[in-house]
């Protein structure tokens, strides 16, 4: 039986009633936040909360690049300084109106900020921010060669204060306006967290071959979350333009990009109070150490010393550098998991389609290493196929010709009648065809149940901007993932784990999330890389009732495996590979008599 | 304007750049991280010989070597608090922000004690120029080149050669595999920070009289020696050479030609398109590390 996804289907009551809660929260808050900036008077206490709230929000649109997506791109100040420019040169050059001017040098910002996610989809570490260092460097020589319309190295003075229907705001409205921007800047991302796209970020973040695997266009979305950040933090630009009324090129240095990032990583990049915290302090405690501005950079560069120097894993793992991550004790049992029943009911609706997955004549050659020459096999669904072979035979590469993780010199891979060969790895899993790794590769910061979701954000993601403003549709889409989540946790023994992070589970845990996670991309040809390694013998044989109950629903698996006995078990036929040549293909039978075949792996008295 | 003394002036200005480059690379030979703050270095080493030579009156030479021994000191210092607690993991960036600290620090800690004014530095020819038939040529230039094209070649032979630089090169590949070869990795690496702080001060001897030692242009200048390094190859000597001589005559042929307003972008600019396209740079053979 498979699961429905028709919204006949959802549970009713809780989404709108969460999302409308949650509005009316943001509502209050905005009210609050609008009303203190109202309440100050003192020009010093107006000028550093201005500062203040305005970082705020440049590091939350930071947060969702480099903190939930993990991509290594520094220059966050370039684009916040087309939101000030652009802003401040069409308001005062061009005579256009705060209220267009303001949104639309955003957009702008967003569409630089683009550019600047182009290398995150060839680089990745070092490089890619050694490029972003440069994109920014080049960023600020433009605005300080931008002759009258940028004011070149002095900058523009005298920008006119923002603007609404008519009316100048005076200091105190418009810290107002900043205090209600920054509260909607952490409602936003906190949303964007809690949805489909946040775990996807996260997804993409701890392992970005998984997340194509299980069918994420990884392009796209870099791409998207760029934009949505820079789009923010060119408005943050605009906001700070018309406020502070005097911008020069200093303002996109990559000196600004490193405070910006100094501030995520000093409150902790990914996580939902980071941000505040970091440009909360970062702002104010060089003023308060001393009113000379000419120590502040000293100070922060010190600072900044200390914090990277002492975090212990350096910037791999996201967490507040001034909050310990409490490690809460793994308490979780190792549950068989066949349950009658369940198993087949989570195999969720199979991609448009979809059929059998054939490879025809694959060869593949590394310098002078001939990994596989002349490979052919098919899998249908309704069945399993084992592929055994002595280390180095070729299993893995098969797998990864099949995914479209390498590109064959030779022969082509087909499923149903579509030719797929050398597509890319996201393209094939959204055509059924989804892997698990040799290596567990989980999301390991996401939760059992964020882990099992992530599946679904291909066939569902649900607009960004949904997914920033916290829509009703937004939180119904991750309702709907959540549920199917929890099925496929329980049905895999791992429902008591469901909020642990992935991280945390132990070893046969582990691989049986791997294999859960794939099934959550509804996937109609299932290829596992050695499931049953390191795992117990009891553990083996709960491994082989779960493949035999999802043949039983349809699914077509193939098995890479040296377990023999798990092999000879559940397979309906086996190919044997030798040095990257097919030795032999059929029934676990005709396989344990092949004398070639016993001779190569099995040797020469195969148990039977 | 005659070609070839814009020839001559792109030359020693990209032999300076060479010279950073070099520095850059022996400490990612040593250690693969990249030395943003090479350039910091450079002024701040110009900004104390200044202060010694013109300031109180200490012969040059001695000047020199004091220069040298103190900036060398100093980048070992940088080396052991800013880079050896930090995790060696290749897309770990914890390096470069640990860097961009150490320059804004260096720069800052210059300005605040010698000033923020730009220096003039003490030329070793005084301002007499060098005249050959009707030409006429900057000494100093013509020391540049020279003297980067000696050290390039010195250190070239130094790393590839000798069993010391195989084991400093074999430090930064795989450092838990030399050190069960016995090689110190620790002292190695420090040594190349040690020789990069000795190359920064020959820098700043050689390009102070070129052109002005002030504390803000430093990070510009690392960022260019990163420029010339990445042009070349990242870790490869010739490289240095290759990249800073084209950084160099780039950047001199478009200021007359096209103004000195864009000179900066062009050159960066290049910078972006060959980190992007050919991360190994024009000469090197590295792997680089890709998605």
């Amino acid at each position: 039986m498979a699961q429905s996804d028709s919204a006949g289907g959802l549970p009713a009551a809780p989404a709108p009633l969460a999302t409308a809660r949650r509005h009316a929260v943001l509502a209050v808050a905005l009210a609050a936040a609008a009303a203190a900036g109202l309440l100050m008077s003192d020009p010093y206490a107006i000028y550093l909360a201005r500062l203040c709230l305005i970082n705020i929000i440049v590091v939350y649109a930071l947060n969702i690049t480099l903190g939930y997506a993990g991509q290594a791109s520094i220059s966050i100040a370039a684009v916040f300084a087309v939101g000030a420019y652009g802003s401040a040169v069409a308001t005062m050059q061009y005579g256009v109106p705060f209220v267009l001017a303001w949104p639309v040098a955003s957009l702008l910002a967003g569409l630089f900020g683009v550019l600047a996610a182009l290398p995150t989809l060839r680089l990745a570490g070092a490089y890619l921010a050694m490029v972003s260092i440069a994109f920014n460097v080049v960023a600020e020589q433009i605005f300080i060669h931008g002759g009258t319309t940028t004011g070149g190295p002095i900058g523009l003075p005298a920008i006119p204060p923002i603007e609404i229907a008519g009316f100048s705001l005076t200091d105190s409205q418009a810290l107002a306006v900043i205090a209600a921007c920054s509260v909607l800047a952490i409602y936003c991302v906190a949303s964007f967290r809690d949805s489909q796209w946040g775990r996807a970020a996260v997804a993409l973040r701890e392992s970005e071959l998984a997340a194509a695997s299980l069918g994420i266009n990884t392009v796209r979305l870099k791409i998207a979350l760029f934009f949505a950040s820079s789009v923010m933090a060119g408005l943050a630009g605009g906001l700070y333009a018309h406020s502070v009324a005097y911008i020069s090129p200093d303002i996109g240095a990559i000196l600004a990009s490193f405070v910006f990032v100094l501030m995520l990583i000093l409150g902790g990049a990914g996580t939902l109070w980071g941000p505040l915290i970091g440009a909360g302090l970062l702002t104010l405690v060089p003023h308060l150490l001393s009113e000379l501005q000419k120590y502040h950079l000293l100070i922060l560069g010190i600072i900044l010393l200390l914090a990277v120097t002492r975090m212990p894993k350096g910037l791999a793992r996201p967490g507040a550098l001034l909050r310990r991550r409490k490690l809460s004790p793994v308490q979780e049992k190792q549950r068989p998991a066949a349950q009658t029943g369940a198993v087949e009911s989570v195999l969720l609706s199979p991609a448009p389609g979809a059929g059998s997955l054939s490879a025809q004549g694959i060869s593949k050659a590394f310098g002078g290493v001939r990994a596989l020459s002349d490979v052919s096999v098919e899998i249908t669904p309704g069945m399993i196929r084992g592929i055994i072979g002595p280390n180095g035979s070729g299993k893995s590469t098969l797998v990864n010709v099949l995914t479209g993780y390498y590109t064959p010199d030779a022969g082509r891979v087909m499923v149903g009648t579509r030719d797929i060969t050398a597509r890319p790895t996201a393209e094939i899993a959204q055509a059924g065809i989804v892997r698990t790794f040799q290596t567990p590769r989980l999301f390991a910061d996401l939760s059992v149940q964020e882990n099992l979701m992530v599946g679904g954000f291909s066939r569902r993601p649900g607009s960004l901007a949904g997914a920033l403003l916290g829509t009703a549709e937004s939180s119904a889409i991750s309702a709907l993932a959540a549920a199917n989540a929890a099925m496929l946790a329980a049905a895999f023994g791992l429902h008591d784990a469901l909020h642990q992070k992935a991280g945390d589970l132990s070893q046969g845990n582990q691989r049986l999330l791997e294999i859960a996670r794939a099934l959550s991309a509804s996937p109609t040809i299932l290829l596992l890389d050695e499931p049953a390694a390191g795992l117990s013998h009891e553990e083996s044989i709960n491994l082989c009732t779960v493949l035999e109950r999802l043949r039983a629903g349809g699914l077509g698996i193939l098995l890479i495996e040296h377990h023999m006995d798990v092999v000879m078990r559940v397979c309906d036929r086996i190919t044997v590979l030798n040095r990257g040549t097919l030795l032999a293909e059929g029934t676990p039978r005709e396989i344990r008599d092949n004398a070639a075949v016993q001779e190569a792996y099995l040797g020469s008295k195969a148990a039977s | 304007m005659n070609v070839i003394t814009i020839l001559i002036t792109g030359l020693a200005v990209g032999s300076v750049y060479a010279l950073i480059a070099l520095a850059i690379n022996i400490v990612y030979s040593a250690r693969r991280v990249v030395n943003f703050a090479q350039g910091d270095l450079v002024m701040f080493a110009g900004l104390l010989a200044v202060a010694l030579i013109a300031g109180w009156q200490v012969p040059f030479l001695i000047g020199l070597l004091a220069t040298m021994v103190f900036v060398a000191v100093l980048a070992v210092a940088i080396e052991r608090i800013a880079i050896r607690p930090l995790p060696r993991d290749e897309s770990n960036i914890s390096w470069i922000l640990s860097i961009v600290a150490v320059a804004i620090i260096t720069s800052n800690a210059g300005q605040l004690i010698f000033g923020a004014e730009t220096r003039m530095f003490p030329s070793l020819f005084g301002d007499t120029p060098l005249v050959m038939g009707d030409m006429r040529f900057d000494p100093n230039q013509l020391l540049a080149i020279g003297a980067a094209a000696v050290f390039v070649a010195l250190f070239h032979f130094g790393l590839n050669r000798t069993l010391h630089g195989k084991a400093m090169k074999a430090a930064a590949r795989d450092a838990d595999m030399a050190m069960l070869l016995g090689i110190n990795v620790g002292q190695y690496i420090g040594a190349g920070f040690a020789i990069a702080g000795m190359i920064a001060t020959l820098a700043a001897f050689l390009i102070g009289p070129l052109t002005f030692i002030n504390a803000n242009f430093g990070f510009a200048l690392g960022i260019k020696g990163f420029a010339a390094a990445a042009l070349g190859g990242l870790g490869t000597l010739p490289g240095a050479v290759v990249g800073g001589l084209i950084l160099g005559l780039t950047e001199t042929f478009s200021t007359t030609f096209i103004g000195s307003d864009f000179k900066d972008i062009m050159v960066l600019s290049m910078l972006y398109l060959i980190l992007i396209f050919r991360p190994r740079g024009l000469v090197g053979e590295t792997h680089v590390a890709k998605v």
